[in-house]
């Protein structure tokens, strides 16, 4: 519009500031009333021109310019008539009579604006008639005037769709009610001017909005720009009157909640006649009205968590309505604010629960409680009565199962506010039952899910708050966990096969192993190991006698029962040097502990069980878990002196045929590897160990020795039992299996040799150095003889060396002794046993060869 | 295995289980720490420590050359004694009481170290223990100052002290002492935590074993590390819960445990040995004056204790 008559304007523009620099320089000149002659004049020869040059059609344009300039330098004059300071134009001194003129000037550009055919003209005579009312001093009769002039010219829009007309005009009556409403400060507090002040904006607000409702704009399909931003202000006139004029929550919650109302059938009014951008950005503006009336009523109820639960049950009611007239936008919107204003009522809720008043925390969990139903109400309506509506929220930024999440959230939060009071677990199950009930029954989107979630959430906080308040009253712990438990069992026995079963077979489990643990660690530390093991075999039992799934969820729960006892061994058991009578506790424990892993190995279970992976892939090493709690109750409960015995006894044990038989042939390689850390015992510990005991079973000597002949036995027992070349290893213990095979393909290396070296290191840390040869040289004596035994010619060989080894000790080291005598009895031993090594060579010739 | 064979085995595992549990129950069995990991750390520091000696042990450094050392430090520490030092003296005293258990061939003796801070005692290879002046005044009897004495015997009988300088005594026999120092200083690093917590462990085992074959009580050793948790200006009690982290990186098992420990086991003792007496020596402590070289009636404890 300005591009095309930026001529015009400007012109007009420099006209007026021309006249008026002239004006001035009048004033200088002649007195006001004279100078109000003067400017009333040149005004007269502006309108007396423009009627000359509409004469001919050329000039027309110019002379509408001409003409506005003069109705506006005329209601110039007449407004500074009556009190504009400093201009030098007053020359009325009387309120009444200057009003009068002032209106003469008014109706003037108003008649201008009636007669003009273009908005511009129309427009501008309208902004320039509220001008003056910016100018004199603010009253009710000022505000009254302009709600006058704008409502005439809101009334210009009915003619014709002069929609940039009714923005500028709306736009002008904004600007002056803020300056009015800020201009008049603490005056507004006079009775009655708030009401005047709101009953104008409102009916300015009431014209302007029934403009874009005539038939005119029933044609218009697409939405365009300026009704839209027209209609927009105009909400936002009344907004503004709404926020600024009552002076209370609930007057300004009703006149938002009664502007929202109004908007809403506003709305469903254009819907009919067509007006689709109409129907659309009325029902959003009454929602947002509706919201805002809520948000108002905040101040009078201080608590968040209430207000929301609010907007809520509000959008809840706003998504009822819209869906019932299917127009999916608004859907989708409803759906969105829905969901939106449940979460942040969630964030609210939680946020009071991290709080400390006891009594907010209550107020806030009931809230919650009352959003959770709502949720739910709202998801069974959609369910049962709107499932088809569903498939439209398919593209919302939400999915069609938020709501039912919303339910868990805010159970969940609902719960969190509640830790702590031991009502708290009998609240989750009775919800917890109602919600699966519900899920239950139908099949609604996300509230299984949400429920489960709930479920989970009421378990994870009941454990965290036991946990974190430890210890704890039997009977207090019972009122927790007992309402717990049954929530577990419950969901277990009302959903349906699925993963929220397995969920809750877990949950059952962790609640009976935290049970244990609540109860009886007050009372011993030492006793929820024990129960826990005693539980892995009950979970066993059980899962054996069940269908899959849940006969897999429960075997888990039996796993994790043996991972609690290992846990509880690490931290504290192990620490534990209690006694029961003569007996070390921590000792019992582990011999009972070893008494399960060996029931579990034994265990055969029915098919279901023994086909799935869970069990076959972790059965099988049941067998090494046993060997390592084997090994660590030797390492923690038998005396440093005594180990080399019982590593050599349990090696040799595990190459008896009836154990490997009846656990498994990959026992054997375990001996093999149970004899070597016997050897490495005696050779390195044993070698140095010194005890301060007399007694003959603690000396070390004594027991190396015993320990050797263990080791003795175990080579002579591998020649029989040891037989690795067809044995077969689970999977997963590929190590095992390479060790295997070496050992298969080189027995005799790697059982001889280790014990060789052990010994001779053996006997050179533990003996004195002055019949450190004989000694070694009576072990190559006894490796020669072996060699001839077992046909073994390297063995021979090593004998051999050794020998050479010590015949070159004997040499350079013994021959230097000081002990003349020990001297020669070293040199008559080694003596004597190359004399019988010979003997034996020659006897037995073709066995060495 | 069979359903019958089992069902007996699933029927005594419960019965033991229910049996364990009401033992447990009755007796009200408690755990020194609420929870700790360094007992775990120490049984892993085991297999890890006979490693390192299969490896310390290949060095050439024999006890000979340990002798040596200490032979080194002994004329150190001598030259600092004082004559007419009644401390000094009573633990000369005190010695002969607990060297006849050793083995190896060293001339031990024990030093007072005055000024250090804190109640502590070392061991150093060879045969030299360090007592500091503090510990003589924390620690409440004869006895207990015999469990401390054992236990750092028992580090040099064992062997800690020395493999803890073989590689550095190495380098110094070979002329390169920095590649010695720089072995030691790998094994440290590599070894050190776990290994320290295990033979402490040792060293305790073997002080309980000697006071158990001595004339003096059992429950001292227990009593000692009672009298250090006790000592006010300990830096801190033990942590009553596991860390990861602190646990491994602990040099010491915590002293509830030690306590606890050997508490536990000397009235074990006691019960199997109701008509031993042992001797406590409170006033020989305060008197300085060592059971060898007088022993008081009243210091011999004949029934079994109340713990």
């Amino acid at each position: 519009m300005f591009s095309e008559n930026w001529t015009g304007v400007l012109g007009a523009v420099v006209l007026v500031a021309g006249v008026t620099f002239f004006g001035i320089y009048t004033a200088l000149q002649l007195a006001p009333f004279y100078r109000f002659l003067m400017t009333v004049g040149a005004a007269g020869v502006l309108g007396s021109a423009s009627i000359f040059l509409r004469r001919r059609e050329v000039w027309r344009p110019l002379a509408e310019w001409v003409r506005s300039a003069a109705a506006a330098i005329f209601l110039f004059a007449c407004a500074a008539s009556g009190g504009v300071q400093g201009l030098g134009l007053q020359w009325i001194h009387s309120a009444t009579p200057a009003l009068e003129l002032l209106l003469l000037g008014i109706a003037v550009n108003l008649y201008l604006s009636w007669t003009a055919t273009a908005q511009t003209f129309g427009s501008l005579h309208v902004v320039l008639s509220v001008l003056p009312m910016l100018i004199v001093p603010q009253s009710a009769m000022s505000l009254g005037i302009t709600s006058v002039v704008v409502l005439f010219g809101i009334f210009l829009s009915f003619r014709a769709r002069w929609d940039q007309h009714l923005l500028i005009v709306i736009g002008t009556y904004v600007v002056y009610h803020v300056s009015w409403y800020i201009r008049l400060g603490d005056e507004l507090d006079a009775t009655g001017l708030r009401f005047f002040a709101a009953f104008s904006a409102i009916a300015v607000f009431a014209t302007a909005v029934l403009v874009h409702y005539r038939k005119d704009y029933a044609s218009q399909k697409k939405l365009e720009p300026w009704p839209l931003l027209v209609h927009i202000s105009n909400w936002m006139l009344l907004a503004q009157a709404l926020i600024v004029y009552p002076t209370t929550s609930w007057m300004r919650g009703i006149g938002f909640g009664l502007a929202g109302i109004v908007a809403y059938l506003l709305a469903r009014r254009a819907r009919p006649l067509g007006i689709r951008w109409l129907y659309l950005c009325d029902t959003l503006i009454g929602q947002a009205l509706l919201v805002a009336a809520l948000v108002s009523l905040y101040p009078l109820i201080a608590n968040l968590p209430l207000t929301l639960l609010a907007i809520f049950l509000e959008s809840a009611l706003f998504l009822r309505l819209v869906i019932e007239e299917g127009e999916d936008s608004l859907i989708m919107l409803g759906w969105f604010l829905a969901n939106s204003v449940g979460f942040l009522l969630s964030v609210s809720g939680a946020d009071s629960a991290f709080g400390e008043e006891a009594l907010i925390k209550s107020q806030s969990a009931l809230i919650m409680l009352v959003g959770a139903a709502a949720a739910t109400v709202v998801n069974l309506y959609l369910t049962r009565r709107h499932r088809e509506r569903l498939a439209v929220l398919a593209n919302a930024p939400f999915p069609t199962a938020t709501t039912g999440w919303l339910v868990g959230t805010m159970v969940i939060v609902a719960l969190l506010n509640l830790a702590g009071n031991s009502g708290m677990e009998t609240v989750a199950l009775l919800v917890g039952v109602c919600l699966l009930l519900v899920s239950r029954s139908v099949s609604a989107p996300g509230l299984l899910e949400g429920t489960g979630a709930a479920v989970i959430g009421a378990h994870a906080i009941s454990w965290w708050m036991l946990l974190q308040d430890m210890p704890w009253e039997m009977a207090l712990v019972a009122r927790h966990i007992g309402p717990l438990s049954a929530l577990a069992a419950l969901t277990i026995w009302l959903v349906g096969a699925g993963v929220l079963r397995k969920v809750a077979i877990y949950l059952l489990g962790l609640d009976a192993a935290l049970s244990v643990y609540l109860f009886f660690n007050p009372i011993s530390p030492l006793i929820p190991g024990v129960a826990w093991l005693l539980l892995a075999v009950l979970a066993l039992e059980i899962a054996d006698r069940l269908e899959h799934p849940s006969a897999i969820s429960v075997l888990l729960v039996g796993y994790g029962y043996l991972g609690a006892f290992v846990g509880a061994y690490a931290l504290v058991i192990i620490q534990s040097p209690a006694y029961l009578g003569f007996v070390s506790a921590r000792m019992l424990i582990e011999l009972f502990g070893l008494g399960i892993i060996l029931y579990w190995w034994f265990y055969h279970p029915h098919q279901t069980l023994r086909e799935d992976p869970a069990w076959r892939r972790v059965h099988p090493f049941f067998v090494e878990l046993g060997l390592i709690a084997l090994a660590v109750t030797n390492i923690v409960e038998v005396p440093t002196q005594w180990r080399p015995f019982t590593w050599s006894l349990m090696g040799l044990a595990f190459l008896s045929p009836p154990l490997v038989r009846r656990i498994d042939e990959r026992l054997e390689v375990y001996s093999v590897v149970f004899y070597w850390v016997s050897v490495a015992n005696v050779a390195v510990i044993m070698s140095v160990f010194e005890s301060p005991s007399p007694h003959w079973y603690d000396r070390p000597d004594v027991m190396s020795l015993i320990a050797i002949s263990l080791q003795i036995g175990y080579i002579v027992a591998s020649h029989t039992h040891l037989s690795l070349d067809h044995a077969r290893y689970s999977q997963g213990l590929d190590a095992l299996s390479r060790l295997g095979k070496l050992i298969a393909a080189r027995r005799n290396l790697w059982v001889y040799y280790p014990f060789f070296a052990g010994m001779a290191l053996f006997l050179f840390w533990r003996f004195d150095r002055s019949v450190l040869t004989l000694l070694w040289a009576a072990e190559a004596f006894a490796v020669f003889v072996l060699s001839a035994v077992l046909r073994e010619s390297q063995f021979r060989s090593v004998a051999l060396s050794a020998l050479g080894v010590c015949m070159a000790r004997l040499l350079f080291i013994d021959l230097a002794q000081a002990n003349l005598g020990l001297r020669g009895a070293v040199f008559i031993g080694v003596g004597l046993l190359m004399l019988v090594m010979n003997a034996i060579y020659n006897r037995y010739r073709a066995r060495f060869q | 295995m069979k359903s019958g064979l089992r069902l007996v085995f699933l029927i005594v595992l419960l019965a033991c289980g229910t049996g364990l549990l009401a033992t447990l129950y009755v007796e009200h069995v408690r755990s020194p720490l609420r929870s700790t990991l360094t007992s775990s750390f120490q049984l892993l520091g085991k297999p890890v420590k006979l490693i390192d000696r299969m490896a310390s042990r290949m060095v050439p450094v024999t006890a000979l050359d340990e002798r040596e050392l200490g032979n080194t430090f002994r004329r150190h520490y001598d030259a600092q004694v004082i004559d007419g030092d009644r401390d000094q003296d009573y633990l000369d005293a005190v010695m002969k009481e607990i060297k006849p258990f050793a083995h190896k061939p060293f001339s031990y003796r024990a030093y007072v170290i005055r000024n250090y801070g804190a109640p502590n005692a070392m061991a150093l290879p060879g045969g030299v223990i360090l007592v500091t002046k503090e510990l003589l005044d924390v620690v409440q009897s004869e006895s207990e100052l015999v469990a401390v004495l054992a236990h750092e015997l028992g580090h040099i009988e064992l062997g800690h002290c020395f493999d803890a300088v073989r590689y550095q005594l190495l380098g110094r026999k070979i002329g390169t002492d920095t590649l010695g120092a720089l072995a030691d200083l790998t094994a440290q690093i590599l070894l050190r935590h776990a290994y320290s917590k295990t033979t402490e462990d040792e060293a305790d085992q073997y002080a309980y074993e000697l006071l158990v074959n001595s004339r003096y009580d059992p429950l001292s050793l227990g009593n000692s590390f009672g009298s250090l948790r006790r000592y006010p200006k300990r830096a801190s009690e033990s942590p009553q819960h596991a860390d990861l982290i602190r646990d491994y990186f602990m040099s010491h098992p915590p002293l509830e445990i030690r306590e606890a420990e050997f508490i536990d086991r000397a009235s074990v003792w006691w019960k199997k040995h109701p008509k031993e007496r042992r001797y406590v020596g409170r006033q020989n402590l305060s008197d300085r004056k060592a059971l060898g070289a007088g022993e008081l009636n009243s210091e011999w404890r004949i029934a079994p204790p109340i713990c």
